[in-house]
């Protein structure tokens, strides 16, 4: 990766410059740990914010409840199902050993002594185990529907499609587990049109769990988005370590900057040497746009767009 | 008939269980003319992968059990208890002996899933992954 760092003083804050002068395309994850500080509220604002002047693709990996779409006022297209992998049972070659059984960690595949062995379709995780153990080719790739993939343009002003923004998203089947297949496959999707879009933004689900280190793998740029409360701060915690063990360049985010102690997570910012870049006050302009299903416009919005733009691709403005 | 039932302890005087996966033991024992015969209990181990439900229903199908006696099962173990024809039967608070008691003279009711059907877990469900 084409990456440098390097430190500088500013106002008593260590910023970190990230300097990418030959790089086209940034892609960055919004991310933060804690549920509801922001996370698709500031992915929906900073895509329309960005999308002024660049081409923007927003895709929303929260696949157990996406809702950038009910933010942002795209189409909405059907692309294609998901699958994931199920494995199907021919009893004619089958010996009854119960290798197949044995060897799942889900306990998906049931066997009984003396009787066929039979699949949990909902409890398979698709990873093929089962295939690999049976010693007598009774087993075979089959599938299952786990989720569908989406995509929309963005709609400014009602009718009018913009171009410059697309939304991809996902939802998933109640009940169904596998997140992270959903997610990749997602990803997988949008890798295919990356190279139409200057800046992807992945808005990840809460939390440090596998759907989340699959919505941020390969990103350039991490934006942890918390708030000054001690749950944020502890969540905070969480995410940094793990963008810590993924190598990711991390920023912070504060978003209701004006409620709470700002001390917890500057504090956070010191001790694990993140810069601290933006901070988005509690304000009843945001909260009545939020509360409405509204995108977000706001001045701490476009510093923060501004901020990637001109900082960390090195001042190249389109 | 053979039957199983979870209880929280090793012998026909412990409480019978509320859980099925996650039930300390299962015990199985020959009901023949109300009499119980053969009563063998089987450690039920918590599990920290998915699908505790599942394994002790292949107890109860190794066992070769006719009927299962438990407070609650959960949508995966019942699909195994349907798939190997296994009845389930509704606990009642009180001793193993007690429902087994119950149980053969028809006083317990059929249970039917804890859950509706879908991708639910049954108790003790993992969360995020």
């Amino acid at each position: 990766m084409a990456w440098e760092w390097g430190e500088e003083e500013e106002d008593n804050k260590i910023v970190c410059i990230i300097f990418n002068p030959g790089k086209h395309l940034m892609k960055i994850a919004i991310t933060g740990g804690k549920g509801g500080t922001g996370k698709s509220t500031i992915s929906t604002a900073l895509a329309m914010e960005l999308s002024h002047e660049h081409k923007v693709l927003l895709i929303d990996a929260d696949v157990e409840c996406p809702d950038d779409h009910i933010i942002l006022p795209t189409t909405r297209e059907k692309v294609k199902n998901v699958h994931a992998m199920l494995p199907s049972f021919n009893p004619e070659n089958c010996s009854k050993c119960g290798s197949c059984s044995e060897v799942c960690r889900e306990n998906a595949v049931v066997f009984i002594k003396d009787k066929y062995p039979f699949i949990i379709s909902r409890q398979c995780n698709g990873c093929g185990a089962c295939l690999l153990a049976c010693p007598s080719s009774a087993l075979k790739e089959g599938q299952q529907v786990i989720g569908t993939i989406y995509q929309g343009q963005h709609q400014q002003p009602p009718g009018r499609n913009s171009n410059n923004l697309l939304l991809v998203w996902s939802e998933m089947d109640v009940g169904c587990e596998s997140t992270s297949l959903v997610v990749n496959a997602t990803r997988e999707y949008a890798a295919s049109m990356v190279s139409e879009y200057d800046h992807v933004l992945i808005d990840t689900a809460a939390g440090t769990h596998c759907n989340v280190i699959s919505a941020m793998m390969g990103v350039d740029l991490a934006l942890a988005v918390t708030e000054p409360t001690p749950l944020g701060k502890h969540d905070l915690k969480l995410i940094l370590q793990l963008l810590k063990i993924m190598k990711i360049p991390t920023q912070i985010i504060v978003n209701k900057s004006t409620i709470g102690d700002s001390n917890l997570i500057e504090e956070v910012s010191r001790d694990n040497s993140v810069p601290l870049i933006q901070e988005i006050p509690y304000e009843r302009e945001i909260l009545k746009k939020h509360s409405r299903g509204q995108l977000v416009i706001h001045k701490t919005i476009e510093e923060l767009a501004n901020t990637i733009t001109v900082k960390f691709l090195g001042g190249t403005h389109k | 008939m053979k039957i199983a039932i979870a209880a929280s302890g090793e012998t026909l005087d412990s409480q019978a269980s509320q859980v099925f996966g996650r039930s300390s033991h299962l015990i199985v024992v020959d009901l023949v003319d109300g009499d119980l015969k053969d009563v063998k209990s089987i450690p039920n181990p918590p599990i920290t992968e998915g699908g505790a439900g599942i394994k002790s229903a292949r107890f109860v199908g190794d066992e070769k059990a006719e009927a299962l006696i438990s407070g609650s099962v959960g949508p995966n173990a019942f699909e195994v208890l349907k798939q190997l024809e296994i009845k389930t039967y509704q606990m009642v608070p009180g001793t193993v002996e007690q429902n087994l008691t119950l149980l053969s003279q028809g006083k317990l009711e059929e249970l039917t899933p804890s859950a509706p059907q879908g991708r639910g877990m049954g108790m003790g469900g993992r969360g995020r992954r």
